[in-house]
């Protein structure tokens, strides 16, 4: 059976190249998709996890007043995490920001950086409340919130979402069809073959097995070369993206996500490969 | 046993190939069936594998009606069977070993069972040099003894053989009608069509002789006319 198939793939090798090459361009923008979900879903986090509300303090403020506003912030039941960031604390976290640039960092002193709480809210629409109720406080001077910013984000990140499915979803119809298509002309190619092997006392699953497996083998050919190719983009480019999206836990890529990448791809491909062939031969066989 | 009771066979292009006809083959048997080119005797043979199905009538293998049998169990019956086509249906991109030993695929036997019987019958038929020619490569004698090694290597309870020494010369003929007798005195049925005049006399086995697709003749130990 498996030499059939491989008999089968040997005697038409452009069908086979077209293919595995479409396959392999479907597998590798899944697995694109894929990533990239994964990436901006982190992002998103990041930012859900970032202080969303940054209220600044007067300089006059007294310890009393600072720990009777936290108690009232929390008490409103809303809040995930109240931090209060010192002007000492302020000024550490600022020449962190810019220890590459000295010139920054020059006549700076804690003096003149305010002290702030960090306010992070469970829920992303309860944040206007917190921040409503900070902009009344005589003892806060300015109040800024991430609100926007997250919003946006979360916005983007669902038309990405939808975008990419629905091109990986064409993506995906097309290869079925073009495996189906290819599988079917093998059927109606190797139609003498078949015929014999009735004949001869061939159960129509003995018959059919080749043809599924032939499809199976593209998918899994396929998978090796986007796993290839996706690990390579991944290596070249993971160095740029690990500084760019520094913070976000996203790179350096565990062992773990090369591995759920890897097996996600051979699912794709083989699902592809396998159902396409299955198809064509409910259908032609 | 195979009995054809009251078969008709009508082609869809008006054609009647068989014409209630009834017969009776019982097992361990070696019948000729002779007669004129599309007398009927083909037909009467894919029946029996249930490559076509008739208009009218009933066939049975044993007490099985096989002309009822539903599609999915039509394998188990053909596994029972040899048939050597007249077309010799050989696969042309197998090797004479690929093709000789298709049946033990199909029936899942192991491999050291199917090198053991595949060399076995390919030295009976001889052409066990030949094993690894294609087709396109052998000659038609070679190519007849190809497709009887693939009938026999399953050991059948029944082999069908349309006109298998049609282009063999006499003395290879008669060596293959040799190993057909070998085989039906081990108790195989063959069923057997061909216009080879000198080999029908002498087998001095049963002769049918079939016309327009009626059964004219019937004859224990019978001639070619």
């Amino acid at each position: 059976m498996i030499r059939t198939m491989f008999r089968h793939i040997r005697r038409s090798p452009y069908q086979a190249l077209a293919a595995i090459s479409t396959l392999t361009l479907t597998v590798l923008v899944a697995s694109i998709f894929i990533i990239t979900s994964f990436g901006a879903e982190k992002i998103l986090l990041f930012f859900e996890q970032k202080p969303q509300v940054t209220a600044f303090l007067t300089d006059k403020i007294q310890k009393e007043e600072i720990e009777s506003l936290k108690k009232e912030i929390q008490d409103t039941g809303k809040i995930a995490n109240i931090k209060y960031i010192s002007k000492e604390e302020a000024l550490e976290i600022y020449k962190k920001q810019n220890k590459n640039d000295p010139l920054l960092l020059e006549m700076v002193t804690a003096s003149i950086l305010p002290a702030s709480l960090e306010v992070s809210t469970r829920n992303l629409n309860d944040l206007k409340e917190i921040h409503d109720l900070l902009k009344t406080k005589k003892i806060i001077e300015e109040v800024v919130y991430q609100k926007d910013i997250v919003e946006n984000l979360s916005s983007w990140i669902n038309n990405l979402r939808v975008a990419g499915l629905i091109f990986t979803g064409v993506l995906l119809l097309n290869s079925l069809l073009t495996i189906l298509t290819i599988i079917a002309f093998k059927i109606a190619q190797r139609k003498g073959e078949v015929e014999i092997l009735f004949l001869l006392g061939a159960t129509k699953w003995q018959a059919r097995m080749p043809f599924i497996l032939e499809g199976g083998v593209y998918g899994f050919i396929s998978s090796l070369f986007s796993i290839g190719l996706i690990i390579s983009i991944l290596i070249n480019i993971g160095p740029f993206l690990a500084v760019f999206l520094a913070g976000t836990g996203i790179f350096p890529l565990m062992l773990s996500d090369y591995l759920s990448l890897m097996a996600i791809s051979l699912f794709v491909g083989l699902f592809i490969g396998l159902f396409g062939s299955f198809m064509a031969v409910i259908r032609y066989l | 046993m195979i009995r054809w009771e009251n078969i008709t066979k009508k082609y869809k292009n008006g054609t009647v190939a068989l014409d209630s006809v009834n017969l009776t083959v019982e097992g361990s048997g070696f019948v000729f069936l002779v007669g004129p080119t599309g007398s009927g005797k083909t037909t009467l043979l894919r029946l029996v594998i249930r490559d076509i199905l008739p208009s009218e009538g009933k066939l049975f293998i044993d007490d099985t009606e096989i002309t009822k049998m539903r599609k999915g169990k039509i394998p188990q019956i053909r596994r029972k069977m040899g048939f050597i086509f007249q077309d010799l249906k050989l696969l042309s991109d197998r090797s004479v070993w690929e093709n000789v030993i298709l049946p033990l695929e199909i029936l899942g036997k192991k491999k050291g069972e199917i090198e053991e019987k595949g060399n076995e019958v390919l030295k009976t038929v001889g052409i066990i040099k030949k094993i690894n020619c294609y087709p396109v490569q052998l000659s038609g004698g070679e190519l007849q003894r190809a497709a009887i090694a693939r009938a026999l290597i399953s050991e059948p309870e029944i082999i069908l053989a349309d006109e298998p020494t049609a282009d063999l010369d006499p003395k290879i003929s008669l060596e293959i009608m040799e190993i057909l007798e070998k085989i039906n005195k081990n108790g195989t049925t063959i069923i057997m069509a061909t216009h080879n005049e000198k080999i029908v006399e002498k087998m001095k086995k049963r002769v049918i002789r079939i016309e327009d697709g009626k059964i004219i003749k019937d004859q224990k130990e019978g001639k070619y006319d």
